[in-house]
């Protein structure tokens, strides 16, 4: 109950910033930069897809959630939770979930028209217009849960930290070498929406794994941080 | 310095002290709070805010414990107990003041529409009935300051902790709030106010806990206290007919450690034996023909304890 109420009123908070309104403009990129070089012959997929999951959602995500969060925790506003009858952990819990919501509408939006975009420039695929939402979906809650942590755990600069680390899993890590894609978010999108992890098409010549593997490390990604978060949290002194 | 406390104890230290790395915030402070209005006082620093935040569980003490009627802190028996106005002056800047009560008092643990119903009768209470559907972001810092108090007071606690309830506040609304908080008292609540504003304290309560440096420095009535400060002789002023004539009968008693003229009829003195000089004066005055139209002691308020207390605070009262 009183986590439903921690997401209610965080969902209500994001609707009403005009930055969520801004960075959720983020998500139409994809779609337009897919329609135009698909238009070109080079495929919506190939150049949206990437696009999509390696740089809208992870940079939406950090500074639409971890900016937030973090600031919760830096002018103390977060006290007012606190100091209810419910455990902290509860609290991100809760906001996880209000800002799964808004981040997540987005990113289906922004699937879905990219499937469109797909759709009406190539090759259409009627399976891949549920297949790459539901495969952002997955990615993006799995976002939404590492950026309340790491805005709860890094109060100070948490819109910063966020981006380094997924810079460190999405960007360094794949190009250093290829297996360190089985710890990058966007790669696990990748292979549930079955669009291409590298750009242009490049990159991944190793075998993707099972979907439900690929489920499955989502899962802990979302877990996880939420898990470690709520464990510090609960025993960190606020003010 | 602990004269008596009356009441059962709503709050209890225990030798608690509280470090943030190496700044002292709390030192040994061991007190029991009653019920009613107490005045949590203390410069800058002093460790009021980390008074507070400890007995909500915002810090943990590094050592000692506390509790609310009898139950450790934190935990879910004392978070409804407690109501809570913290010094920030940050909110739910996105909410309606209605919705951001509401939600709070959801998240106490009342259904829907219980917690609109209180979120409403609490935003009457502290004067917002017309703001109620304006967001807080738009508000004033008197409105603020209100809407703190508001959402500390939906789930009629028993204990109401106040971290700096005056601050930016006109006078208007100062009174407004001291009223509120006298009322609180009224109702058999213990209502923990901190304040720099001591002239505010003092028109709500005569209970004051001083703190200074994270030490406790006394606890009690403030005329008891005063009462106790041995080594800052109590000024007493009178107001009469030959300042002349008095003091010089004045002088000649022993307990009276120094004399001035504060005005053409004002004589004002020190005296170590506030109680024996009250005695004495009638007696004087007849004795010597002067007419006393008026006799006050200056420092037996809170604003002269507080500073004896916190400029001087070594040693204290003599045994």
């Amino acid at each position: 109950m009183s986590t439903l109420t921690v997401a209610r009123t965080t969902l209500l908070r994001a609707t009403r910033r005009p930055s969520t309104w801004a960075l959720a403009a983020l998500a139409f990129f994809p779609a337009a930069f897919g329609a135009a070089f698909g238009a070109q012959g080079y495929g919506a997929l190939t150049t949206g897809g990437p696009l999509a999951l390696r740089l809208v959602a992870p940079l939406m995500t950090a500074a639409m959630v971890a900016g937030p969060v973090g600031e919760s925790f830096e002018n103390r506003t977060v006290v007012y939770w606190f100091t209810r009858p419910f455990p902290r952990a509860q609290v991100l819990v809760g906001e996880a979930l209000g800002h799964a919501v808004a981040a997540v509408s987005a990113m289906l939006l922004s699937g879905a028209l990219l499937a469109v975009a797909n759709a009406l420039t190539g090759t259409a695929d009627l399976a891949s217009l549920a297949r790459i939402p539901l495969g952002l979906f997955a990615e993006t809650v799995a976002l939404v849960s590492l950026a309340v942590a790491l805005g709860a755990l890094v109060p100070k600069h948490p819109v910063l930290v966020t981006l380094g680390v997924l810079l460190f899993t999405e960007g360094a890590l794949p190009t250093a070498w290829e297996k360190f894609s089985y710890l990058s978010l966007a790669y696990h999108g990748s292979v549930l929406s079955g669009l291409p992890f590298g750009f242009m098409g490049g990159e991944t010549v190793m075998s993707a794994p099972p979907a439900a593997v690929s489920l499955a490390v989502l899962a802990v990604y979302t877990v996880a941080p939420l898990a470690l978060a709520s464990l510090v949290v609960n025993d960190r002194d606020l003010g | 310095m602990n004269p008596t406390v009356q009441g059962e104890a709503v709050v209890e230290f225990a030798a608690v002290s509280k470090w943030y790395g190496p700044v002292l915030g709390l030192r040994e402070v061991s007190l029991a709070v009653p019920r009613g209005i107490i005045g949590l006082l203390g410069p800058n620093g002093a460790g009021k805010s980390t008074f507070l935040k400890v007995i909500t569980g915002e810090v943990r003490p590094s050592r000692g414990a506390v509790r609310v009627f009898g139950a450790p802190v934190p935990s879910r028996e004392t978070f409804r107990r407690i109501g809570y106005a913290p010094e920030i002056e940050v909110f739910f800047e996105e909410l309606t003041a209605r919705e951001f009560v509401t939600a709070l008092a959801e998240a106490s643990g009342m259904d829907g529409a219980t917690a609109r119903r209180r979120a409403e009768e609490t935003l009457h209470e502290v004067g917002l009935e017309k703001a109620l559907d304006r967001r807080v972001s738009t508000y004033s810092k008197g409105m603020r300051q209100r809407t703190k108090l508001a959402q500390a007071l939906l789930h009629d606690p028993d204990v109401v902790l106040l971290d700096e309830p005056m601050t930016g506040l006109d006078p208007l609304a100062r009174a407004h709030m001291v009223e509120l908080i006298q009322r609180l008292g009224a109702r058999g609540k213990a209502v923990i106010v901190s304040s720099h504003i001591l002239d505010e304290v003092e028109t709500m309560t005569s209970q004051i806990v001083v703190l200074y440096k994270g030490q406790l420095l006394a606890q009690g009535d403030v005329h008891a206290i005063r009462g106790m400060i041995d080594r800052h002789p109590h000024r007493v002023a009178l107001t009469c007919s030959d300042p002349r004539r008095l003091a010089s009968a004045l002088v000649a008693m022993p307990s009276v450690t120094s004399l001035r003229f504060a005005a053409h009829d004002r004589v004002e003195f020190e005296t170590r034996d506030p109680d024996g000089c009250y005695a004495a004066i009638p007696r004087l005055a007849l004795d010597h023909g002067v007419k006393v139209t008026a006799l006050t002691s200056p420092d037996d308020n809170l604003s002269a304890v507080f500073h004896y207390l916190t400029t001087d605070p070594r040693g204290g009262a003599t045994p």
